[in-house]
This record gives C-alpha cells, sequence and structure tokens, in this order.
C-alpha cells in the first residue's frame, strides 16, 4: 500500500502533441481517486503513465517512496484493470488469475490460496476451470478483478473497467468495486468518462480536459464548488443550465436578470460569494443546476422574488422525479468549455447549441418532485434555491467565490 | 516506449540473414549481368554488352513472347478458376469440407508429378483427352506438338494449382458481413445483381492484390511444365520461357553473366506489367 | 463466425411442392460441384493407379483402362522402388531438407514478427518495409550470387544449401504473415503481461505463440509443402543429393519414360504433402479464415 505521487508530469508526443501537461496530484494511501474528463483528454494517459505504459516526457512519479519513471511495469507493484478486460483467452480463469504470481515464482499452496481467496471476493469459484470466452461479461469483469486483487499489489489501476457492461450490471459492480477497494483499501487510481461513476466511487475525484487538471476534490465539493464552468458543466446530471447574464445591484442586494426575469439573491448567497458584489452591473455566466429548481406550486412559501416562469416544452416522468424543459430567451453561452463539453455528447449537440446561441434562445433542464402536475405546453412557476446559484466570470470561466482572489 | 528500446537487437540476426542471402544477391544478379561470367574464372565487367546480345537475341524474344502468352491464358483463367471456387464453397452444405479440400488438393501435389501426370493426360496416342475426343468424332490436336495446342496445354495445367488463392479468396467472401446480403434480399435484389453489387466490388481489393500476385508468379511457374511437359520447350520453342531460357542459359551452358542480364530483364519487365496492371486496376476502382 | 446460411429469408419454401423445387434448384449445383470434383481429382487419382501398373502396361494404354480390365493393378512397381537406393536417399533428402527448413522458418519468423509488432525500436518501421520489399524478389534473381557465396563457404551442392535457401526466401513472406496477425491480437493482452511481470520472452512464449498459433500452424504447413514441392532449389543448390522431386526429373532425363520408376516415385513424392493436407487441412484453411475474420 502506498501512495502515489504525480509532480509536474507531462506527456508529449512525436509532433508535440500534449496529452498530459503538468499533472501534479497527490494521491494518498489507500484513496480511491477517480480521473474523469471528455475522451480523448488524457486521463487514461496519466493512468498509463503510473503503470508504466507509457514512458514520461517530464515530471516526475512516485508510487510509495520510490521515483519509477524508469521502472518497468512489471518492477512497479502494480495492478491494472482494463477496458477490455485483456484476459488471457487461451487460459482458463484460474491460470488467468494465477499468471502474474506464477511469474513470479510464488509458491503454490500460497498461490492457490490467494487466487481461490480472490475467487470467493468475487463469487468465481464455481467459474475458475472455464475459459474466458466461456463467461459473461460481468464475470469476464470479475475475473479482470481477480486478476488484479491476488497480486496483492501496492496499487489497482483501473482503465474504464465497467464501460463495456450493460447499464445494470454497471451499476451493480460499481458499488461491488467499490465495496472490494474499501475492504481492501488498495490505493485505487480509476479511469472513466463518465461523471456518475467518478461521483458514485470516488473519494475523490480528478477532473481533467485537454490533459490539464481542472479540479479535484471530493464529489459534494466539485458538485458544489466547480472551480470553471467546465467543472460545473461536466460534473451534475442533467448538466446545469448556463446562460449568459447580467447582474444588477438594487436596495443592497443582487439581482439576477435570467431572460428578462429578474431574481434576487438572499444574503446567504452573496455572503457565500463576497466577490459578486464586485461584478454589479456587469456581464455574470450563471449556472443553476436542474436539482436547484422546483415546482412553485409545491413550495407555496418559498419568496416571491426567486421564481422564473416559463412555458413548459417537454416533460418527462421518470417517477423518482419529473423533467421538464423549457426555454429561456438569453442567448446560450459559447465558451471553449462549453462547446467542448457539447462535442463530448455528440456533433449535433455542438451543432445545436450553436444554433441557439444565434437564436438567443436557451434551452433549461429542471428536476421536480414527482409530484408535480406540469403539462406539456403549460405556462410554469418555478422556484430558484437561489442559495446554490453558480456565477462564472464571462472572461475567464472561473467561478465566482470568495476573499477577493 | 523508452523503456523497451534496447530489445533492437532481436530483430538483427534475421535482417542480416536477409541482406547476406537475399538483398546481395540481389545486387549481386544486377551485377553479374553486366559481367561475362562462366563460374570458373572471375567476372569480367563488360559493360551493357549482355544486354545488346539480349535484344538481339531471337530466343530472348521469342521466350518473352511466350512467357506473355502464358500469363495472358493463365492469369485469367486461374483467377476465374479462384473466384467461382471461392464463391461456390463458401456455402455451407454436406461435404463442403471435402470440396473444399478437393479444391487444394492438385495445389499440395509436387509440380514434378503433376507435371507427369499431365505428360500422360495430354499423351497423344492414348491419352484420355484424344481418346474422349475421338470417341465424340472430333480429331484432337496434337496436345503436345501442335505450338498453340501446347501454348493452352501447359497455361491450362497451371489452373489447376490455386488452392492458396482459393483460400485467401474464400477469407475475403467470408469477410463481408451478413447483414449485406440480408439488406439485399430484403431490398429484392436477385442473385446476379447480389453478385455484381455486393460480392464482387467488396472482394475486389483482395482479388486485385490476388491478380498482382498472380501475374508475378506465372512468370516462374511455368519452369516445371516446360522442364518435364514439353521436353524443354517444344514443339518448335513454343512453350520456351524465360525461366527455362535463364536456367539453359546459367546452369546448362555456363554463362552466368548472361543468364544474370536476362534475370534482370525479366525483372524489369515484371516490374512494368505489375506498375502498368496496379495503376489499371486503381483507376478501375475509383470510377 | 461470419459465415452463417447464405440462403436469403424468404426463400424457403414449405410443403412437397416447395421441397420438389428447391431439390431441382439446388440438384444442378451438386451436381456441377460433383462433376467439378471429379474433374479436379482425376489427374491424381490418375497418378495413383499408374503407380500400380507395369511398365508394360503403362507404355501400351492409359490408366483407365484398369476399370474394364482390374488385374493390371500390381505392387510390382512399389517393390522395384523400394529396392532403388537413389530414391530412398532422394526421399530421405526431401525430408532431412523440409523438415529444418519449414520448421526454422516458422520459428524465426515468429520471433522476428513479435519484435516487429510489439517492441519499440529505432528504425522499425523501415526494417519492417525492407523485409515486405523482399517479398516479390523472385528466388530467380538470387540463385547465380547465392550459388557463388554457397561455393565459397563450400555448402554448394549439399542439403544444408537446400535449407539455407529455403529459409532466407521463405522468411519475408512468413515475418509478414505473422506481423499482421500478431499486431492484430488486443495490445492490452500484452500490457496485461507486462503488468502481471512478464519479461519479453515470456510474453512471446505463453502469450503470443499460443494465441498465433492458427497462423503459425498454417504457415508452417503451407511452408512444408512449398519446401516439399520445390524443384528448382533443389535442382540447383542440391544437385549432389537429391530430393524426391530432382530424382524424378533425373529419372526422366536420363531414362525418357523411364515409367517404372517414375509413376510411384512421384506418388511416393505425394503421399506425405497429401497425408499432411488431409490431417491438417481443417486448421490450415480455418487458421487463415480465423486471422481474417477474428
Amino acid at each position: 500500500m502506498a501512495e502515489i505521487v504525480l509532480d509536474s508530469v507531462t506527456k508529449r508526443y512525436a509532433g508535440d502533441t500534449l496529452a498530459v501537461s503538468d499533472l501534479d496530484l497527490d494521491i494518498r494511501d489507500g484513496e480511491f481517486m477517480v480521473f474523469v474528463g471528455p475522451s480523448g483528454c488524457g486521463k487514461t494517459t496519466a493512468l498509463r503513465m503510473i503503470a508504466g505504459l507509457e514512458a514520461i516526457t517530464e515530471g516526475e512519479i512516485r508510487i510509495g517512496d520510490r521515483i519509477v519513471n524508469d521502472v518497468a511495469p512489471k518492477d512497479r507493484d502494480i495492478a491494472m484493470v482494463f477496458q477490455n478486460y485483456a484476459l488471457y483467452p487461451h487460459m482458463t480463469v484460474y491460470d488467468n488469475m494465477a499468471f502474474g504470481l506464477k511469474l513470479a515464482k510464488t509458491d503454490k499452496s500460497e498461490m492457490d490460496k490467494r487466487v481461490k481467496e480472490a475467487a470467493g471476493i468475487l463469487g468465481l469459484e464455481e467459474f475458475l476451470n472455464r475459459k474466458p470466452r466461456a463467461l459473461s461479461g460481468g464475470q469476464r469483469q470479475r475475473v479482470a478483478m481477480g486478476r488484479a486483487i491476488v497480486r496483492n499489489p501496492q496499487a489497482f489501476l483501473m482503465d474504464e473497467p465497467l464501460s463495456n457492461l450493460d447499464a445494470k450490471l454497471r451499476v451493480q459492480m460499481r458499488a461491488e468495486i467499490a465495496r472490494i477497494q474499501d475492504d481492501l483499501s488498495v490505493t485505487t487510481v480509476y479511469v472513466t468518462h463518465d461523471q456518475v461513476e467518478a461521483m458514485t466511487m470516488g473519494d475523490r475525484v480528478a477532473v481533467i480536459r485537454k490533459g490539464e487538471l481542472q479540479q479535484v476534490g471530493s464529489p459534494t465539493n466539485l458538485f458544489g464548488q466547480p472551480k470553471n464552468l467546465f467543472v460545473a458543466g461536466f460534473i451534475g446530471s442533467p448538466s446545469m443550465n448556463i446562460v449568459a447574464s447580467r447582474l444588477e445591484q438594487a436596495n443592497g442586494s443582487i439581482k439576477v436578470n435570467i431572460g428578462g426575469q429578474q431574481v434576487t439573491l438572499d444574503d446567504q448567497a452573496t455572503s457565500r460569494r463576497p466577490d459578486l458584489k464586485s461584478y454589479a452591473g456587469k456581464e455574470v455566466i450563471v449556472g443553476i443546476r436542474p436539482q436547484d429548481l422546483e415546482d412553485a406550486s409545491l413550495a407555496s412559501d418559498a419568496p416571491q422574488h426567486c421564481r422564473l416562469r416559463a412555458k413548459v416544452d417537454l416533460v418527462e416522468a421518470l417517477g423518482t422525479e419529473t423533467q421538464i424543459h423549457f426555454a429561456v430567451d438569453a442567448p446560450a453561452v459559447v465558451t471553449e468549455d462549453i462547446k467542448e463539453l457539447a462535442a463530448d455528447v455528440g456533433a449535433d449537440q455542438l451543432q445545436r447549441l450553436q444554433e441557439r446561441a444565434e437564436e438567443g434562445r436557451n434551452e433549461f433542464v429542471a428536476q421536480l418532485d414527482p409530484k408535480s402536475r406540469v403539462k406539456n405546453g403549460e405556462q410554469v412557476e418555478l422556484v430558484v434555491d437561489t442559495s446554490q446559484m453558480h456565477f462564472f466570470d464571462p472572461k475567464t470561466s472561473l467561478g465566482i467565490y470568495g476573499d477577493g482572489k | 516506449m523508452r523503456l523497451l528500446r534496447h530489445h533492437s537487437s532481436l530483430a538483427w540476426p534475421y535482417l542480416a540473414g536477409l541482406i547476406v542471402l537475399v538483398a546481395l544477391p540481389l545486387l549481386g544478379t544486377l551485377w553479374l549481368a553486366l559481367t561475362e561470367f562462366s563460374g570458373i574464372v572471375a567476372p569480367r565487367f563488360v559493360g551493357l554488352a549482355n544486354f545488346e546480345t539480349l535484344i538481339g537475341s531471337d530466343r530472348f524474344w521469342l521466350s518473352l513472347g511466350n512467357s506473355l502468352v502464358y500469363v495472358a491464358i493463365a492469369v485469367p483463367l486461374r483467377l476465374l478458376g479462384t473466384v467461382a471456387f471461392a464463391l461456390l464453397l463458401n456455402n455451407r452444405f454436406k461435404g463442403a469440407g471435402a470440396a473444399r479440400a478437393v479444391a487444394y488438393l492438385p495445389t499440395v501435389v509436387p509440380d514434378v508429378a503433376y507435371a507427369l501426370l499431365w505428360l500422360w493426360i495430354l499423351n497423344p496416342l492414348y491419352g484420355p483427352l484424344t481418346a474422349g475426343l475421338e470417341a465424340l468424332g472430333a480429331s484432337s490436336p496434337g496436345w503436345l506438338t501442335d505450338p498453340w495446342a501446347a501454348r493452352f496445354s501447359v497455361a491450362f495445367m497451371g489452373a489447376f494449382q490455386i488452392g492458396e488463392g482459393f483460400v485467401i479468396a474464400l477469407a475475403a467472401r467470408r469477410s463481408i458481413p451478413q447483414r449485406l446480403y440480408e439488406a439485399a434480399a430484403v431490398d429484392g435484389a436477385r442473385p446476379l445483381l447480389i453478385l455484381r453489387r455486393i460480392t464482387l466490388p467488396l472482394m475486389a481489393p483482395i482479388l486485385a492484390v490476388l491478380a498482382l500476385r498472380d501475374v508475378l508468379l506465372s512468370f516462374h511457374t511455368n519452369f516445371v511444365p516446360a522442364l518435364i511437359v514439353t521436353g524443354g520447350g517444344d514443339p518448335r520453342y513454343a512453350t520456351f520461357y524465360l525461366p527455362l531460357y535463364v536456367y539453359q542459359t546459367g546452369f546448362r551452358y555456363g554463362r552466368l553473366g548472361y543468364a544474370s542480364a536476362i534475370t534482370v530483364a525479366i525483372f524489369a519487365i515484371m516490374a512494368i506489367i505489375l506498375v502498368v496492371q496496379y495503376r489499371l486496376l486503381r483507376r478501375w476502382r475509383l470510377t | 463466425m461470419a459465415y452463417a446460411a447464405e440462403r436469403l429469408p424468404g426463400e424457403e419454401k414449405k410443403g412437397l411442392g416447395g421441397r420438389l423445387s428447391r431439390f431441382l434448384s439446388k440438384g444442378p449445383l451438386h451436381v456441377l460441384l460433383i462433376g467439378l470434383a471429379l474433374f479436379w481429382l482425376t489427374p491424381s487419382f490418375g497418378l495413383l493407379i499408374t503407380s500400380f501398373r507395369t511398365a508394360a502396361d503403362n507404355s501400351e494404354s492409359g490408366w483407365w483402362t484398369v476399370f474394364t480390365e482390374p488385374r493390371q493393378l500390381t505392387l510390382e512397381p512399389y517393390k522395384k522402388i523400394l529396392a532403388n537406393d537413389g530414391l530412398i536417399t532422394a526421399i530421405f533428402n526431401t525430408i532431412k531438407i523440409t523438415l529444418p527448413a519449414s520448421v526454422l522458418v516458422v520459428l524465426i519468423a515468429a520471433l522476428a514478427a513479435y519484435a516487429f509488432s510489439w517492441m519499440e525500436f529505432k528504425g522499425r518501421e523501415w526494417f519492417f518495409l525492407f523485409v515486405v520489399t523482399l517479398i516479390v524478389v523472385p528466388l530467380q534473381m538470387a540463385l547465380i550470387p547465392v550459388a557463388r557465396i554457397f561455393g565459397i563457404v563450400n555448402i554448394f551442392g549439399t542439403v544444408t544449401a537446400a535449407i539455407v535457401f529455403h529459409i532466407a526466401f521463405g522468411l519475408p513472406f512468413a515475418i509478414f504473415l505473422l506481423r499482421n496477425f500478431f499486431i492484430g491480437l488486443p495490445h492490452e493482452l500484452l500490457e496485461a503481461a507486462r503488468i502481471d511481470g512478464a519479461s519479453e520472452w515470456q510474453i512471446f512464449a505463453r502469450i503470443v505463440l499460443p494465441l498465433g498459433m492458427p497462423a503459425i500452424a498454417s504457415l508452417l504447413i503451407f511452408q512444408f509443402l512449398w519446401t516439399w514441392n520445390d524443384l528448382l532449389v533443389g535442382l540447383v543448390f542440391a544437385g549432389e543429393n537429391p530430393p524426391i522431386t530432382v530424382f524424378i526429373q533425373q529419372q526422366l532425363r536420363q531414362f525418357g519414360a523411364n515409367l517404372e520408376v517414375i509413376a510411384p516415385g512421384a506418388f511416393l513424392s505425394m503421399i506425405l504433402p497429401l497425408i499432411v493436407f488431409f490431417a491438417f487441412q481443417r486448421y490450415f484453411v480455418q487458421g487463415l479464415l480465423a486471422g481474417s475474420v477474428k
């Protein structure tokens, strides 16, 4: 067991493509650290550098108290779980798990004990003599886990290990991996592009974009205090509603203009973000999470000054919640971050974003209590939880928070 | 990967072997082509004299013409057979495995033995071909005595040994996704249209490679039949092919320098044909 | 595998009429196939029969006359040639050439292909391009200079000379084929093995070699057949220790139609390749297909 330290780690490919740039990260002993970001952001490259499968261009990686830059993967005392599991197709489940131990010339009875133990943890006892071909996707995933566990390494490295499973199995394995990691308390680095996975599994999550670390923190921290627009947009599902706005100061309180409607911030909201005052009379970018909007008819005691009215375009009743989509007459924000986030969803998403920006229209999503009786095409009044509103500087894309910085 | 760079030594022994036994001899042949060399005394540089002799030599032009005729007959025949077998035997039916084995079988037979078989089949006195034709009331040409009949006979022999191409074409056919055929069936396409619009176009890249390879091979594969079936190029030099010419010049008459010059000439001609063929195939595939 | 039934949906007809029309539509195909198979097999079968007839019979009539006169069949020719030292030696020469030549080509090519597909070293792409280029060099292009080299190192005319030449000219294609197969293996497998602590040699022996078996097996069979069937290389390099193909060709030249020796000799020369072929045909057709279809 060990901590993993990345010290100004950079990966540059031939032709000067920067895959990872100046990455600083302290992964604590026993911690579950998740790297998350859109595809191609460099998170897998970072993981592969820790594994030793990819050379480090600049900087230093330490595992435990050892600098491993020039240490071969096999001597780093790590285990890796690959996206496609990389099970040896010609070996049985038992041999797959025992392969590393065999190569290390582990004592036979010890090896047997460890493989059986891992198989027990993962519920693979009855499949030990099967070949990977004869296993289901979930079982293969377990074998890949087992192969990592038996080695009893200093660290687990996992590269999108659940992305080949169907949704239901993914949720189940998510919990299982988290539980196993918790039991063994082995330092783990887990790469995923799925922010839900990141949020549910990680002790801490590192959001990476274009090879650069955006923010590291606990899931709550990332969700509540995103450092910039990119993190704000990437974390959370459905994603944050983002809109260009203007702050006005009147009677000592700050008013936010959202598509022609005024929302007044209460003292709690302003006191949490002292810097906000200096933006009075200026353009800002406002973010409202769908979870922070509620059907006003279900919250009649909410103050009048934090309400939005809108015409409902689409209602999606999910049972546990009801999502509504509605238009806001304010231009969509199109910054590099936002474009990248849209592009990660798909090319047509990016195009829709640009169209909306030109039309000066923005589509919002609200997540309402299922008791809400809102119907398609109706007018609805929504309450905004102003204490949870997010503000960003339109020039720097950085979140507007506290003490003058 | 920096961590593994020191392993380059692993590839070197083979490369050294290839250089000594393949690449250098290639250059050696180019050099010998410019010399007079009997194998006994050291080669004497004669410049382009060998090539001048070559251009003036009737036997060279004769053997070149014969070789081209062979390629022109054998390659289309072989390709046709290859594709036909690949498509026919791709289907699943009882005995398909055995049928594939049968298709491959002539390729397994050593060329020498195979040539002997044909020697008997084409026998003018009691050969089955002659006997069969006579039974039908037709007269048969002297298969090995009439120049054109002999040329066709030798090319025809080659058409049986297509096992490797057959396997490759079969693989190409199988790599066409089944759903394309399902889609075509839903669209109501008829078998011929499917063949023309789906199967052949999708196999075309592989078939093109096969055609190139076959042309290359066909400049050499007629060596054994010409040596055995037509007894060294008979009748009247109708089956006197380039490889036989090289072999006789170099190893029978010991004119190694001149033989090298013929080899170089063959290589050059092959290269030209391949380039032309490659160009044509590319253009054909683009339009 | 990608070869589910070829028959298109909707073509299936039910009932007696349907079955009848289906038989009729499939019938010609089957007749065609059977006819073709017979036609295809005739030469090989003819050789077999010829080898069981006496020289006198063979010079008087064709082998198909045994169907009317079965008593022509005799073991005499085989008895004679099994007493023929030259032929026995020739068969052993062929084995001495073919076994090492095919096994070594495959072994060396597998190692080289591994290096070319999974190891990083300077100039790797260029080396590989060089190897691929050599595929198109016809072996005739190298005969004369190599004969000189062999003369200098004093192995001209020996079995060794033929082996070395076969290996040299087998390698480029073998490396090319295996490299293409190896490079198709998921690289995560090798990475997993690296992390599991395997050395390059262990990865090769325990991961790549077993997984590459279909391609390696088919290459081995191909190489075996090519080497066994070769005439030219044996003729030029191993003339003093002729393999069976050269021996037959020499008989032909020396004694005219020396069919008594030649027919059974030719058939003996066919037997081993045929056995290899039928024993492994499933492997090498399927092996090649597996490589291309996955």
